[in-house]
């Protein structure tokens, strides 16, 4: 399975990846809103992971736009801390599940259990 | 809740202490390994004499993360590091050394730290006020004496906290100042 790793913070990023490729999941990335959306249409992710807060086109952002290319889309959203807000809006968006920063690597994974589909063995 | 920047800037010195706490508890979540901070001195001070201090160093070599926040009373939230404290700090946060100049996921690992020790301050202080805080990206600055700090007006009022951080058993120092912006100051 392929995750999309969407944060402009390098270092989020390279850990989200460590993580999740010790997992095995496949991993890709992107560092804005923008670049997500276009990696989201080449690539059909099985899920994508991303922050709230990025420059050039916000998490929020690139949520709606992905929703609007792929209504199915598996979105979990990252925020802040004080960022109740926007996760309620990113919910309201369609976003299947949201984590707060700074989290604990168990927390990532019961996410993306909690979203991706059972694979059959 | 409405306050004016002096109230702001009494109940920001009494929530250093759990600030500092609740950042020490998130960094140990985020990494996994043992974070304690404290605050050694707590003092309030205009900009203008924090940018003479820090040109008065004869120019040192800093790394600075700012952030902001939005909300009911927006604020400048900035962390200076020495050099070789920040590398130890992101050496920590990498589990590996890492040299100086920081590259650029040394530096993003720097910026989170900002990001955690300044969502933790803004929570506490937003658990006080009943209000949501947002944070903005935390920037990254590299330099010498005062030019890795935002600009300012000279008559802010800053509380500024020297704080110590204690991870893998190395003691590492670094001053958190906080700057409560009054309406036209941002």
């Amino acid at each position: 399975m392929t995750i999309l790793i969407v944060d402009d913070a390098a270092f989020m990023r390279m850990r989200l990846k460590k993580l999740l490729t010790g997992q095995g999941f496949a991993v890709e990335e992107a560092s804005d809103g923008k670049e997500a959306v276009a990696r989201y249409q080449a690539l059909n992710p099985d899920c994508v992971l991303m922050d709230i807060t990025m420059p050039e086109m916000s998490g929020i952002d690139a949520l709606q736009e992905i929703r609007r290319i792929d209504p199915e889309a598996r979105v979990i959203m990252v925020s802040a801390l004080g960022q109740q807000a926007m996760v309620i809006q990113a919910i309201q968006h369609g976003a299947k599940d949201f984590i707060v920063k700074p989290y604990e690597p168990d927390r990532v994974l019961s996410a993306l259990t909690k979203v991706l589909p059972v694979q059959k063995s | 809740m409405e306050a004016n920047v002096e109230q702001v800037m009494s109940i920001w010195g009494k929530i250093c202490g759990p600030g500092l706490e609740e950042a020490s508890r998130a960094l140990s979540r985020m990494t996994g390994l043992s974070f304690t901070m404290e605050d050694k001195a707590v003092s309030e001070v205009e900009w203008k004499d924090i940018l003479d201090k820090f040109d008065a160093r004869h120019a040192a070599e800093l790394y600075a993360v700012n952030l902001g926040a939005t909300g009911l009373i927006p604020t400048r939230i900035i962390l200076i590091f020495s050099p070789e404290n920040s590398r130890s700090l992101v050496s920590a946060m990498m589990g590996e050394d890492v040299p100086l100049p920081l590259d650029d996921v040394g530096l993003s690992a720097l910026g989170e730290v900002g990001n955690v020790v300044g969502t933790a301050f803004l929570n506490v202080f937003a658990n006080i006020f009943g209000e949501v805080f947002e944070p903005t990206v935390p920037q990254v600055r590299q330099g010498q004496g005062s030019s890795v700090f935002p600009v300012l007006p000279v008559r802010q009022k800053v509380l500024v906290t020297e704080a110590l951080f204690r991870v893998t058993g190395e003691t590492l120092w670094g001053e958190i100042m906080i700057a409560p912006l009054t309406k036209g100051a941002e």
